[in-house]
């Protein structure tokens, strides 16, 4: 037992790979492979390269070798030294205890599989979803966009309070109804919310519902710089990315929702993505929305200068990042094209009525 | 000897799986978790050939590729089914319009589409899962095999959803009806495994442990669960041969309280120890009367792919051992 060397038997047991019996043999290695001899004396002849080891790894296994694919014939040698003069014999063979890995052809598929499923859903989820987004937009029924914006300006605005002073409202509105007419639009629209508090933010919801924070309004110098904001909105709406985003958000939530198993996550990513809580306009829809809005103020004889000068005053003024900009493209790139955009104008001739904006816009407090 | 006792041992070490596991989240950590289906391969290898019987261990012939493509195409088929639900969702919100959203009709209808997903879903796993096992097993060089289909569980497992409609009272029905399926259709080469309890059986037990359980604070349990599994092994047979477990109610709280304690003190480092301390409670205490008549067991070996076995792995719910059940 002590020198494993000099051993050259072993008792085991040998199976047929048919049936449940057991048949003891004696084991011995010779040149090219093991030998097993029956009670009966005959003996079998196993070649190294026929042969797995599938059991002698760990410590408390027996030593059990397998030969064939379908059904194995196997032996099972209970002395664990005959793994080491194995090792001896044929250390090509069994230098190491695992079966010969190779990547088979199978696999090779499976990985390319892989690969190419993760990039189609890659790119669908780029291209594919956003396209389809965009299709779809043009096809939801304006009633259900205009239900969906109302809920969620309810919700959004539910915690903050809403600004309702009328000499406010009615320059904004006046504002709006001037810009949306000008460029063909109906007044009718558009509803805008002013959310009483310090945020410098607007967005746009589904359905013509646009909520200004009095942070925004208080920082604008002049009616123009409201009106190139009031603009940008308007052209979100008119150019229906909110409506985008949301059929974009929804599956996507759906989908993350499922991934992680949360079942009852999917319910609450429904609700969410329907209430809008977070709308992310991509920075596409941001410039198409620039343009158009440059386009607009042109056509309503205001100054499109005024929404850059507004941005770019913003972003030196502010220390942090404010939250009017945090999804938006670079204010310094949107400047610059903003500036591109616009034509001079008068200043002065575009908002005859609204002479006090100074006291107006503080109107809030 | 019609009435000869076997024994089923436990060879396994805590210490070995410890270093097995240590080495396993190496490697899974390094290849950022792509190992692991190797990792759980190896780790059944060990646990399978840990438990012999007539002097002989079982064998895992799984392997960690296998296990790697089946927990893609799991993967996949879960994907698939979300992209269909989520499709679904969509296309329903957009034909309904925004009161059906409001007044949540949606939800009635997508809801109980969803959870019948998710019981296709669970019954491909469950089933998928014992097949894929059943078929990497062997002893004496036959392979085990699991023959049910998803479809044969399905029905199962809604009558397990349905069992709070009924106070509870039909808990042992469906539990016994679950544990038949899963019984009878394992085989051993071409024989199957026979199973002859009733849920009238464990009728009995499960009112005094509805009773007994609130009174004791929740100890009791440990006494139903020790009987209900004596009762199931009492029950099954292969051939001539019948299995009797002798786990009882003391034993199973001290193995689940020593269980706990470790587990608490390592911070769940112990996790390989509790393995084999578990295997080894439950083998220790399994015995096999009669000659198992192994001269007419045949292989007949089925195939089974990794696939239900991925389903599971990524719904994360595992019943590692389907040998202690």
């Amino acid at each position: 037992m002590d020198e494993p060397s000099q051993k050259t038997r072993w008792p085991g047991w040998y199976y047929d790979g048919r049936t449940a019996r057991r048949e003891p043999v004696t084991v011995m290695i010779g040149p090219g492979g093991i030998g097993l001899m029956g009670e009966d004396g005959r003996v079998r002849f196993w070649p190294f390269e026929e042969l797995r080891v599938t059991q002698g790894a760990f410590a408390h296994e027996p030593v059990r070798l397998e030969r064939g694919d379908e059904a194995p014939e196997a032996v099972v040698v209970d002395d664990r030294t005959f793994l080491s003069a194995l090792r001896a014999a044929a250390p090509r063979h069994f230098g190491h205890f695992r079966q010969p890995r190779q990547l088979g052809r199978q696999a090779r598929l499976a990985i390319a599989g892989t690969v190419a499923i993760l990039g189609a859903a890659l790119a669908g989820y780029l291209w594919g979803v956003p396209a389809l987004a965009a299709h779809l937009a043009d096809r939801v029924p304006l009633a259900w966009e205009e239900r969906i914006g109302e809920q969620a300006a309810a919700e959004l605005t539910a915690g903050l309070g809403r600004c309702e002073h009328p000499a406010l409202q009615r320059a904004i509105e006046q504002m709006a109804a001037a810009l949306a007419r000008a460029s063909g639009l109906s007044p009718d629209a558009f509803r805008f919310h002013v959310a009483d508090d310090s945020l410098v933010n607007a967005f746009a919801l589904p359905g013509g519902t646009i909520i200004l924070f009095r942070g925004l309004i208080e920082r604008a110098e002049t009616p123009d710089e409201l009106a190139g904001v009031l603009a940008h909105e308007m052209q979100h709406v008119a150019l229906r990315h909110s409506t985008q985003a949301l059929l974009r958000e929804l599956p996507v939530r759906i989908l993350i929702a499922g991934l992680t198993g949360d079942a009852p996550a999917l319910g609450q990513a429904l609700h969410a993505a329907v209430t809008l809580r977070s709308l992310h306009f991509s920075r596409e829809a941001e410039r198409e929305a620039d343009r158009a809005a440059a386009a607009m103020l042109a056509a309503a004889g205001a100054d499109p200068g005024a929404l850059a000068a507004f941005l770019a005053r913003l972003e030196r003024q502010d220390t942090g990042v404010p939250a009017y900009f945090s999804t938006h493209p670079p204010t310094r790139e949107r400047v610059t094209a903003l500036a591109t955009l616009a034509p001079a104008a008068d200043p002065a001739a575009a908002w005859p009525s609204i002479a006090d904006w100074k006291t107006i816009r503080h109107s809030c407090r | 000897m019609p009435n000869a006792v076997h024994r089923i041992g436990c060879r396994g070490r805590g210490s070995d799986l410890f270093l097995l596991s240590i080495g396993n989240l190496l490697r899974t950590i390094l290849t950022l978790g792509i190992y692991e289906p190797w990792a759980r391969t190896r780790v059944r290898r060990y646990l399978w050939s840990a438990v012999e019987f007539a002097g002989e261990p079982l064998v895992y012939h799984g392997t960690g590729k296998e296990l790697f493509i089946g927990r893609i195409k799991g993967t996949l088929l879960i994907w698939g089914f979300f992209l269909l639900a989520a499709a679904v969702a969509a296309g329903v919100a957009l034909a309904l319009g925004p009161a059906a959203v409001e007044s949540g009709v949606i939800d009635l209808i997508l809801w109980p589409l969803l959870a019948a997903g998710f019981a296709v879903l669970f019954s491909v796993a469950i089933v998928g899962a014992r097949r894929y096992r059943m078929s990497r097993t062997s002893w004496r060089g036959i392979r085990f095999s699991f023959r049910g289909s998803w479809r044969q569980y399905l029905p199962i497992l809604l009558s397990r959803a349905l069992v709070p409609f009924t106070l509870g009272l039909a808990y042992p029905f469906v539990y016994i009806r679950e544990r038949r399926f899963l019984i009878t259709r394992t085989h051993f080469g071409n024989r199957p495994f026979a199973f002859d309890g009733d849920g009238r059986g464990l009728f009995g037990p499960w009112l005094k442990a509805l009773i007994l359980t609130p009174l004791t604070l929740g100890l009791y349990w440990f006494w139903f669960a020790a009987e209900r599994h004596r009762y199931v092994w009492g029950h099954t047979r292969f051939g001539a041969a019948r299995f009797v477990s002798t786990v009882n109610g003391g034993g199973l709280l001290g193995l689940w309280l020593g269980n706990l304690l470790l587990l608490i003190v390592t911070l769940g480092v112990a996790w390989p120890f509790v393995t084999i301390r578990n295997l080894e409670f439950m083998t220790g205490h399994l015995i096999v009367v009669g000659a198992p008549d192994l001269d007419a067991v045949v292989q007949d070996a089925q195939k089974a792919s990794a696939a239900g076995e991925g389903v599971a792995a990524a719904l994360d719910f595992d019943m590692e051992l389907g040998l202690a059940m």
